[in-house]
């Protein structure tokens, strides 16, 4: 990883108080992003902390960027995409197919268990990576669906029909839990 | 399932995933960022010293890094003495539209005992020179985040609104400033300091102001600290008046939900007014149990269901009146 010649125009220090601040306004909300596409806590740690190694050596970008959480935002999906197209995921996926596998036996056990409203969460993190996301950011995070078609880079039209298919997949998904279980 | 269903649902699962992230701080990993950032810094500038020397003296080039990084510097044990001037955030914005955007900076001020960290809040304004010039300043105090400067469009043409904020994370307090700024002046309309669990935000034409508050601060004066709290939101409407002298509302539509209050905000130089409603939605709350104590004119709370059309009537002007549609809905 190389730093740009641009960040070299800000002082080591001023640098550091910089990422300092930005840890503390945006580290909690890098981490639920970061969650939300990982699904794991402790990757999802590790993904925001490359966030802000990235964010650190752009820093000269951000200065001047009114709308830096957009930046950062936008940083965290591009390091959840590297990481979900890695060899390492791919890995650790079928492991977690293999748990999955072991979590469905054990439900099929209890089928008069009631879905309740506990399950809401989680069902929403059972959506396709590309509708979930949406999702998680409309309703969970509260950004529009200009802030979130800026950074997911595609179209504000997109992100709307992507809202409309979620919401109808959820509907779906929401349903066959109780039918399952009644 | 319809949609509404789907709405609520949406609404608990919110919750529930506020709840599955209520632990999750990220703040134990800054100190791994740090030490990464650090090491990162260190390689870069080895790197850069390779591309320079010979290949021929690769011995010297081994001695030149063992030096260097011998004389690391650590980037993070400095932060505590923070060079004087320096602006821990920096941020454009668009007050004038014909006007170069503002600065506005957040420069961080310890006091002498070092156990208080306070900001201040300097806008700048670009002079016909090209130079910056202070046009407004405020020291927020015991506080170490400052949150994103917020603007807001203001009906009244070139005018808008400025919304600046900044936050102790570990004792949960928030001040507040919101200022209008008009043809290079600016005006503070409100001051807030102190905002016990407070939030503040600018959405839909108005400024959305949260706090948790004892349940007895409102009617009590009893000293004895309540154990109930509550979560108190405020929603600030900003008014002004035009060059014909109409009175002007950032919005004409107001939603509340019942137990929340409304109040308007205006500068101090523009006459107050007089707002006429039937009590059927909302109830005049006494100057004395407003809370927000700086700034605020009139306050109301939500007190029943329904909708209502207020009419507020600039008082000793020959403008018109102005209609705001209030809807108060149920929390649930």
């Amino acid at each position: 990883v190389k730093i740009s010649q641009e960040a070299k125009r800000l002082s080591n220090q001023e640098k550091a108080q910089s990422l300092e601040y930005l840890m503390r306004r945006f580290g909690d909300k890098v981490l639920r992003i970061a969650y939300y596409y990982v699904r794991d806590k402790y990757q999802a740690e590790d993904i925001a902390q490359e966030v802000f190694c990235k964010v650190y050596e752009n820093l000269e970008k951000f200065r001047n960027e009114s709308s830096y959480y957009t930046w950062i935002y936008r940083i965290t999906v591009n390091k959840c995409h590297d990481y979900l197209t890695s060899a390492t995921f791919r890995r650790i996926f079928l492991l977690d197919n293999i748990k999955k596998l072991n979590r469905i036996k054990k439900i099929e056990r209890h089928p008069f268990e009631v879905i309740d409203n506990k399950d809401i969460f989680h069902k929403v993190m059972e959506l396709p990576l590309k509708y979930r996301i949406v999702i998680v950011m409309y309703y969970f995070e509260e950004l529009s669906t200009v802030e979130i078609s800026k950074i997911l880079k595609i179209k504000e039209s997109t992100v709307r029909t992507r809202l409309c298919r979620a919401r109808e997949k959820l509907k779906k998904l929401l349903s066959n839990s109780r039918e399952d279980y009644i | 399932m319809n949609d509404r269903e789907l709405d609520q649902k949406l609404k608990i699962a919110k919750r529930q995933a506020d709840k599955f992230f209520s632990n999750w701080k990220f703040e134990p990993c800054t100190r791994e960022v740090e030490e990464r950032v650090n090491s990162l810094s260190n390689t870069s500038k080895s790197k850069l010293r390779l591309k320079t020397v010979s290949a021929t003296v690769a011995s010297l080039v081994i001695i030149l890094i063992l030096t260097f990084a011998s004389n690391k510097v650590n980037l993070f044990n400095n932060n505590k003495a923070s060079k004087a001037g320096t602006p821990i955030l920096e941020q454009l914005i668009k007050l004038d539209d014909y006007e170069p955007a503002h600065l506005i900076n957040f420069f961080q001020l310890n006091n002498p005992n070092g156990d208080s960290q306070n900001l201040l809040a300097v806008l700048w304004e670009l002079d016909s020179n090209g130079k910056y010039q202070m046009i407004y300043n405020s020291i927020l105090e015991d506080v170490d985040i400052p949150e994103p400067v917020e603007v807001m469009e203001m009906p009244v043409k070139h005018n808008k609104l400025v919304l600046i904020s900044s936050k102790n994370i570990e004792q949960n307090h928030l001040h507040y400033r919101v200022m209008s700024y008009d043809n290079h002046t600016i005006k503070t309309l409100m001051e807030e300091n102190y905002v016990p669990n407070g939030s503040i935000e600018i959405r839909n034409g108005m400024i959305i102001e949260k706090r948790i508050e004892p349940v007895k601060s409102l009617n009590s004066r009893s000293e004895e600290p309540s154990k109930e709290f509550r979560q108190i939101v405020t929603l600030l409407v900003p008014y002004q008046y035009n060059e014909k002298g109409d009175l002007v509302l950032s919005t004409n539509y107001v939603r509340l939900k019942r137990g929340e209050y409304l109040g308007f905000i205006g500068s101090e130089w523009d006459d107050l007014y007089r707002i006429n409603y039937k009590e059927k939605v909302l109830k005049e709350i006494g100057v004395e149990n407003n809370l927000i104590k700086k700034g605020l004119k009139t306050k109301f709370q939500a007190v029943d269901l329904g909708i209502e059309m207020i009419s507020i009537e600039p008082k000793n002007r020959t403008g018109i009146a102005k209609k705001l549609l209030i809807e108060v809905v149920d929390p649930q």
